[in-house]
């Protein structure tokens, strides 16, 4: 599956709590559209892609629908259209934080899911440890970053550990 | 599509459709650009994003739909400005107007209009109307006769649109108009960015000028006269001057005139002008001093005349931004796009906290 993510935000999130490295190893491909990547710090590019975070290009027609997205949704940035319309492909899954973005992916017929989803994606692949994404999701919650309290955390990890052991 | 945005930005950049197609290394030819231009057929984003960097505008203004034009540019001092020059700032103060409107409609009732003011007081024949001119638009808009804190910001909530731009050092500035269809023209200031807040203010209110005063069979030369009159009893109330410097003096020390300008924060030179005009200075003082300024070279470019005032910074559009993200209008990716920030200096405005990043 190749996760497009909708803003540069998550990514941050992602390095800030050590998480980028773990996420390359549970089975997806990582993505951002190139407009986004053209906006980011070239120092931020380098860590993006030296992490393993594909950038992907839009076709014409792609871009014609971004821009049709957005014309119909002045509120929405271009990269987010673009990030849309780009996730529309087979296999692919906007990742975005942006509860509007992904109600009008919906409405599009584009999977789109928030950044939690991942996590339990993350969780769930049998890949990574679950302290690891405890540990990582404690530091976004520190660093006032995810609005997800401790005992969620902890619901959360209890979760990944219970899916596991089923499977 | 793009076309017609593509074809303004390739002007504005002075290429032909070879030029372009040499500077985006021909990744495609010029018969597809041109074709991108006749909006026949739309570039995948590689090629968009290099367009876009070649052009020096970004892959968002050649996306963007909003049918607008300025009208009314007057460079200030702009003579020495090349065509290219002023075609190049037109693209960027459109591309910056743009986003601005594209912020002010998302966030409703955030849009403020500028509205002329009215009256003969506004209509100007000579030169010395543009002293009550002055006086009267500070009584409209109840500033009384105390120095103005804050040029920028007062324009901005008058409705002018004030954008800090990198231009040649000649130039001062300019008024303009943004004309979009079925909606009132948007009034916008430009002034150069590398320019201190001495100067900044002056031109900022000798636009004013342009945009508030109806000059009636007068020259340009005139016009410009009377609206540097206009700036200066603006930003310098007759009764305030009156109060600081006194009615009538035989002799006024350039030291003097030095610290008093941290009252009106104008340069030394438009301080001497001002006591001239209001008859404090003798016509030989006048001189006297004129001829220290000269000698110091602060009538000149990069002056380096102590106390100037820190340039002043346009801050409304940002302000909406950050506003319109904490009140959940729009994403912080929409903001970043609107407001040319990276994410991460988007982060430190909202929450300059998160700075502290733990151990």
């Amino acid at each position: 599956m190749i996760i497009v993510f909708g803003e540069s935000s998550v990514i941050v999130d992602l390095q800030y709590s050590d998480l980028l490295a773990p996420a390359m190893v549970c089975g997806f491909t990582l993505a951002v559209v190139d407009l986004m990547f053209n906006q980011i710090p070239s120092d931020d590019g380098f860590g993006w892609q030296a992490g393993g975070i594909v950038v992907l290009n839009l076709s014409g027609t792609e871009i014609e629908q971004a821009q049709a997205i957005r014309s119909e949704n002045p509120a929405l940035a271009f990269s987010e259209c673009f990030a849309l319309s780009r996730a529309a492909r087979p296999q692919h899954t906007l990742v975005t934080e942006n509860p509007k973005l992904r109600e009008i992916a919906k409405d599009h017929g584009v999977s789109a899911q928030g950044f939690n989803w991942f996590l339990d994606q993350m969780g769930h692949s049998g890949r990574i440890a679950a302290g690891v994404l405890r540990a990582g999701l404690t530091t976004l919650l520190k660093m006032g970053r995810r609005r997800m309290s401790q005992e969620e955390i902890e619901e959360r990890c209890q979760s990944w550990n219970t899916r596991r052991a089923i499977a | 599509m793009i076309g017609d945005r593509l074809k303004r930005a390739r002007e504005a950049a002075g290429f032909s459709l070879r030029d372009l197609e040499g500077a985006i290394e021909a990744e495609v030819s010029a018969q597809a650009i041109g074709k991108y231009e006749r909006n026949e057929m739309m570039p995948g984003s590689n090629v968009l994003l290099r367009l876009a960097k070649a052009l020096k505008v970004t892959p968002e203004y050649l996306l963007g739909t909003r049918d607008i034009t300025l009208v009314g540019v007057d460079f200030r001092k702009a003579t020495r400005a090349s065509a290219k020059e002023v075609k190049s700032v037109e693209a960027i103060v459109l591309d910056h107007i743009e986003r601005y409107l594209e912020l002010e409609f998302l966030m409703p009732g955030a849009e403020l209009e500028w509205v002329a003011p009215r009256g003969n007081t506004f209509k100007v024949h000579e030169i010395e109307q543009a002293e009550i001119a002055a006086e009267s638009l500070r009584e409209q808009w109840v500033l009384g006769i105390s120095p103005i804190a804050n040029m920028t910001e007062l324009l901005e909530i008058k409705g002018i649109k004030v954008i800090s731009l990198d231009l040649p050092q000649n130039v001062s500035g300019s008024k303009a108009f943004v004309r979009r269809p079925d909606a009132e023209d948007v009034a916008v200031i430009v002034v150069n960015r590398a320019h201190n807040g001495d100067r900044q203010r002056f031109t900022l209110a000798h636009e004013l000028a342009h945009l508030a005063l109806k000059f009636i069979g007068m020259s340009d030369t005139e016009q410009e006269k009377a609206a540097d009159r206009f700036a200066g009893a603006f930003l310098m109330a007759k009764q305030m001057v009156h109060q600081v410097l006194g009615l009538n003096r035989t002799s006024v020390s350039i030291g003097e005139l030095v610290e008093i300008k941290k009252v009106f924060k104008t340069s030394v030179p438009c301080l001497i002008v001002r006591c001239s005009q209001l008859g404090i200075l003798s016509r030989g003082s006048y001189g006297k001093l004129w001829a220290q300024v000269r000698q110091l070279g602060w009538n000149a470019p990069g002056s380096n005349e102590p106390n100037q005032c820190p340039s002043e910074v346009p801050q409304r559009m940002a302000l909406l931004g950050l506003r319109a993200v904490v009140e959940q209008v729009i994403s912080k990716a929409k903001a970043a796009e609107l407001l040319r920030m990276d994410i991460h200096e988007l982060d430190d405005r909202l929450e300059p906290e998160r700075r502290l990043v733990p151990a």
